[in-house]
């Protein structure tokens, strides 16, 4: 390997592994809230499946557009949010991304590309497809990440969709986060056949890939974003990964659908932050004590963004029915006729 | 920095959780993820553990003790006597952060209304709600007496009454507190009198709240006249909603017509029959009492503030606008009542009388002794937050002026049997032109 | 100048002349290329702009409408052409809970600039699946707008308005108008949304009426003039938004108010004007309120029975005469 290479490696590397790391404090910080009360509403944690945000996001562009899922945090931070902003929304504040107005299943970050999370499920293949329509048409080269779970393969909406993007060779990627349960059931139980042979159908290629593996991941979608950039697209991408919190964070009782036993294996012999920090080790591009350091400062920027959030101000109740239209400044006035 | 152990929300409709077991004393040392204590919820027991590592301190709460989620119940901290090197067992010097419940009563304030009149207390008669109680806005709160009549004083606030400060039975200044409503149901809701504590409100209320409060105050029984016109003879009379408001505004009793044998429903068209029917004798003086007339006009504001400044100048001497009002009014009511005059104003509360104020120039009208009975009373409420009037005929004719920025609204009201509808009209519509154009008055 | 067209050609008309003007600009539904639609409406389209602009999709609502909520998020501004409004069942998801709710759950961040076309209108003899008129339905979601356009005039102004506007729109053409014929100006114009257009000035009553209820207003308004009953006919043309003091203002100066509706009368677009009429001209009303909307039952196909469920011009004159006579219509 050169020198050259080498470098470029170690800053990639490490990006991959403080994103990870970014995800895991994040939902960390989020389950607190949620477990100490001081959270509106319900969420659903990202730990675990984080080598797949990451790997897919750090193959992309700022231009490449993402679509995600009600278990969006990880794909938000992956794809660039800040911590303050995303704090903030998750406590309904103003300084939110959505200014309040969408909380943890509605994150949408226009300036990075995302283009939302989404709660219904599958509620996002047709955005996703549609924006990589509008690529091609406007001839722009961005590519669209459409990410779902295992879950999502069950929307009919899926397979209208692959259709059209197959037949006029849309730039879209597919990833099915398969993380082996939809919502309290086991996959198993809810897909039939094989979802790789599902996309292929359409004349589609199809991959299967360690989603614990960030490396892997974002190997195979560099590749496949810059064949979608030569009009080679659509992919699907099918990811195995694993949730380690329930299907949300109040899914506190859940040994009737998995056992303790699966998740501390996991945990324990797959965790992809684990097993990247120790190859990045072993490869000696950083030292133990660096990672631990470098854990410690994510972990310190999470708190400070919670206790900023927590002292930020609620939206103004003026802002009930703004941006309900875009250029309406309040919806109530305009709705009866108010010129 | 110790951190808070707070009870957590474990299952999805949760609202407490009971500690079964502590897993570590107060005082020893916990590693971050060491289970700290064990919680039943719904159905099954959870084990929870320390997010943050140190020493187990300020423990409130004993195994055994349901707990509300979110509450604090220890605090991890960096020593094991705890935050301010208080022990475990004892009280800490300034108590954790009070649970959601716990908290002081606070809530928005409802406040004695200042109900329409020149009036600066209100008796309280009766409270229809009791500490505690949940309410809506629109629930009638409590029940308050002014000079002539029960009003019915809204919440004005959906929540919880926390807190009253006054008894029925006590008189209570116009923008003093008397309750509290809260967003949450209060743990100990309090009731009080104004003898034990009365919390004063600003020394200047909000007009904004007072405005609320007074537009939110409706009369317990509106317009009574009105209501004796219509239930005399049937208890259900059926007309259209513009039939009834035209036969409001021109003193006409929609009775007559069931007496007279018309078929109901009425509409607009059956007031032309109402209008024709031959003049009842004695009945009709009968209705001429029950009704109650009522006029209202909307005049620009400017010109009436002008003429006061200009006159104040021209004289040397502020003039107040009572004394210009009841000129205007004295002038008007000449065009249908010849004879002397004698008008009675009231404004801020002060009551003056005046004699013919119309037949000398303005530099000269000076008030005269309260003891002649006023033939025409003038109600000066521009500067309060009453915006429109309607309570009634009174023993004598009443003109009503309420401002509202650049628009006085007037309103003249009397009896069926002191004015004619004709008169009423003409007595309305000459003050309103006085009042819209004063310079009129001098030419 | 001005010559008359068809509505379906004024439809044509607005949406080449959109895309002339806005490169962004691009159709899609099914057979909306080389077929131009059922009812012919596009035909043409596809010569002038190319498969590239005039796309054709398989039979997939739900696919096709997210799609454009992905692609108006993304810079483009899509006109999907929904073939039957009935169809509106199939794509609710990605109307209702993505295109009218993204600009507001991002917090004013993200736009949806579309046009969804579809149409309305019963008496075609095509049955309870493809005869519904479901304004009501789409104009009950806060984010959407909804146009109405009663005749060619209209159908070319408010189309271009939508296309230009910055939110989902949703169009309903009444499939029975198509070939109607109407004046329409050679030169270009628009009509903005909330504004209501009174068709007829009357003192008598007022006959509030959308789409193709505006004709069957103006016809029943003729038969009442011949009977000394003078009605005004107002066409809100948008109902989302609509032009609330047109309409309050008409009524307390006539006093009597029907609403004319062809979607299902019962929570539907009649009700919610006769509200708003009653909540704000109440002391000025005379007589109740008439809701004049289909008959609560599917779309029946025979001829026999279909025609029963519509207001028709007759029904309309007969409520007013009612209402003008002073008769309580459903008195006790």
């Amino acid at each position: 390997m050169s020198a050259a290479r080498k470098k470029h490696n170690t800053e990639d590397y490490l990006r991959m592994y403080k994103q990870m790391v970014r995800i895991r404090a994040f939902e960390d910080k989020a389950n607190q809230l949620y477990l100490s009360a001081k959270m509106p509403g319900l969420t659903h944690m990202y730990s675990g499946q984080e080598a797949v945000a990451v790997g897919i996001c750090e193959a992309l562009t700022d231009e490449d557009r993402i679509t995600s899922t009600h278990r969006g945090h990880g794909h938000c931070v992956a794809k660039g949010a800040n911590f303050r902003e995303m704090f903030c929304e998750l406590l309904g504040k103003e300084e939110g991304y959505c200014r309040g107005k969408g909380g943890s299943m509605h994150i949408a970050d226009q300036a990075n590309g995302n283009l939302g999370a989404n709660a219904i499920v599958g509620g996002s293949m047709g955005i996703a497809t549609g924006a990589a329509l509008s690529a091609k048409r406007l001839g722009k080269d961005f590519v669209t990440v459409c990410f779902f779970g295992d879950g999502a393969t069950a929307q009919g909406l899926w397979y209208e969709v692959m259709n059209m993007a197959a037949l006029w060779k849309l730039p879209v990627i597919y990833a099915c986060e398969n993380n082996g349960y939809s919502e309290y059931t086991k996959t198993d139980e809810i897909a039939a056949g094989s979802l790789v042979k599902r996309a292929e159908a359409f004349g589609i290629e199809a991959f299967q890939v360690d989603g614990q593996d960030v490396l892997a991941v974002n190997e195979l979608t560099s590749r496949l974003a810059g064949r979608c950039r030569k009009g080679e697209g659509p992919f699907f991408i099918e990811l195995d990964t694993y949730r380690y919190h329930g299907h949300h964070v109040g899914d506190i009782n859940r040994d009737y659908y998995r056992t303790k036993e699966e998740e501390a294996e996991w945990k324990d012999i797959r965790d992809p932050i684990t097993n990247f920090g120790k190859s990045l080790i072993d490869q000696k591009m950083f030292t133990a004590e660096e990672l631990v350091a470098i854990d410690n400062d994510i972990a310190a920027d999470a708190e400070a963004a919670v206790d900023y959030a927590l002292k930020a101000p609620y939206p103004d109740g003026s802002e009930v029915d703004m941006h309900v239209f875009a250029g309406v400044d309040h919806a109530l006035d305009y709705l009866r006729g108010a010129r | 920095m110790p951190h808070d152990v707070i009870m957590p929300a474990l299952g999805m409709a949760q609202d407490t959780g009971q500690i079964l077991a502590w897993h570590k004393k107060p005082g020893e040392a916990v590693e971050e993820g060491d289970v700290l204590f064990e919680v039943e919820t719904d159905k099954a027991a959870m084990e929870v553990e320390a997010q943050s590592g140190g020493y187990l301190t300020d423990v409130t709460v004993e195994a055994g003790a349901e707990v509300p989620v979110g509450q604090i119940i220890a605090s991890i901290s960096e020593t094991p006597e705890g935050e301010g090197g208080a022990s475990a067992s004892q009280e800490p010097e300034s108590p954790p952060e009070p649970a959601p419940e716990q908290e002081a009563i606070a809530g928005d304030k409802v406040i004695m209304p200042a109900l329409g009149m020149a009036q600066d207390t209100g008796l309280i008669i009766s409270w229809a709600k009791r500490p505690g109680d949940q309410v809506s806005a629109d629930d009638v709160l409590l029940e308050v007496e002014t000079d002539k009549s029960a009003m019915e004083v809204p919440a004005g606030y959906d929540g919880y009454v926390a807190e009253i400060f006054a008894e029925a039975g006590e008189n209570v200044p116009v923008g003093n507190v008397i309750a509290i409503i809260s967003a949450r149901k209060p743990e100990a809701p309090v009731k009080r009198s104004t003898k034990s504590g009365q919390p004063e409100e600003d020394a200047n209320p909000k007009p904004a709240e007072a405005v609320d409060a007074t537009l939110a105050a409706t009369p317990s029984t509106s317009a009574p006249g009105l209501a004796r016109a219509i239930a005399s003879s049937s208890d259900k009379l059926l007309a259209s909603p513009k039939a009834k408001r035209l036969a409001r505004e021109q003193g006409l009793d929609l009775d007559r017509l069931i007496k007279a044998g018309y078929p109901q429903p009425y509409h607009v068209a059956d007031l032309e029959i109402l209008k024709a029917l031959p003049a009842e004798t004695a009945p009709v003086a009968a209705v001429a009492t029950a009704i109650s007339r009522r006029v209202t006009a909307e005049v620009e504001s400017s010109e009436l503030n002008g003429f006061l400044s200009w006159l104040s100048d021209e004289l040397g001497h502020p003039v107040r606008r009572e004394t210009v009002l009841a000129v205007f009014a004295a002038a008007a009511l000449r065009t249908v009542n010849a004879g002397e005059i004698v008008i009675g104003t009231e404004a801020r509360g002060v009551s003056r009388t005046y004699l013919d104020p119309d037949l000398s120039g303005f530099g000269q009208v000076e008030p005269v002794d309260a003891d002649r009975a006023p033939g025409l009373i003038v109600r000066d409420l521009a500067a309060s937050p009453v915006t429109s009037i309607q309570l009634g005929g009174e023993a004598v004719p009443v003109l009503s002026v309420c401002g509202r920025g650049e628009t006085f609204s007037l309103t003249c009201e009397c009896a069926g049997d002191t004015l004619s509808g004709e008169a009423t009209l003409a007595l309305a519509n000459g003050f309103a032109e006085r009042v819209a154009d004063p310079l009129r008055q001098l030419l | 100048m001005t010559r008359e067209i068809t509505l379906s050609k004024a439809v044509n008309e607005a949406i080449a002349e959109e895309m002339r003007r806005d490169p962004t600009i691009f159709l899609l539904g099914e057979d909306v290329a080389e077929a131009g639609t059922p009812f012919k409406v596009l035909s043409g389209l596809v010569e002038e702009f190319g498969t590239e602009r005039i796309i054709d999709t398989p039979i997939s609502e739900p696919g096709f409408m997210g799609m454009a909520v992905g692609a108006a998020m993304t810079g483009s501004r899509p006109i999907v052409d929904l073939m039957f409004g009935d169809f509106l069942y199939l794509v609710m998801d990605q109307l209702c809970n993505q295109a009218a709710k993204t600009h507001y759950m991002s917090g004013g961040k993200l736009k949806v600039p579309l046009v969804l076309r579809t149409n309305m209108g019963a008496t075609r003899r095509s049955a309870a699946q493809h005869s519904q008129s479901l304004q009501a339905i789409v104009a009950h979601i806060p984010g959407l707008k909804v146009a109405m356009p009663s005749s060619a005039y209209e159908a070319k102004g408010l189309l271009k308005t939508a296309i230009r506007d910055d939110n989902p729109v949703v169009i309903f053409e009444d499939k029975l108008m198509y070939q109607d014929k109407a004046p329409v100006p050679e030169e270009e114009y628009l009509i903005p949304f909330g504004q209501a257009n009174i068709k007829r000035e009357g003192r008598d009553v007022t006959l509030v009426a959308t789409s193709s209820m505006v004709q069957v207003a103006e016809e029943a308004a003729e038969t009442l003039a011949r009977e000394g009953i003078s009605a005004e006919v107002i066409d809100p043309r948008t109902i989302v938004p609509l032009d609330e003091q047109t309409i309050i203002d008409s009524v307390r100066k006539t006093s009597r108010a029907i609403v004319i509706d062809e979607g299902h009368q019962s929570y539907g677009v009649t009700a919610e004007i006769a509200a708003r009429i009653s909540e704000k001209a109440f002391y000025h009303l005379d007589a109740p309120v008439i809701r004049m909307g289909a008959m609560d039952v599917p779309v029946p196909f025979s001829p026999a029975l279909e025609d029963l469920t519509v207001p028709t011009s007759e029904g309309v004159a007969e409520n007013a005469r009612r209402i003008c006579r002073g008769e309580l219509v459903h008195a006790a």
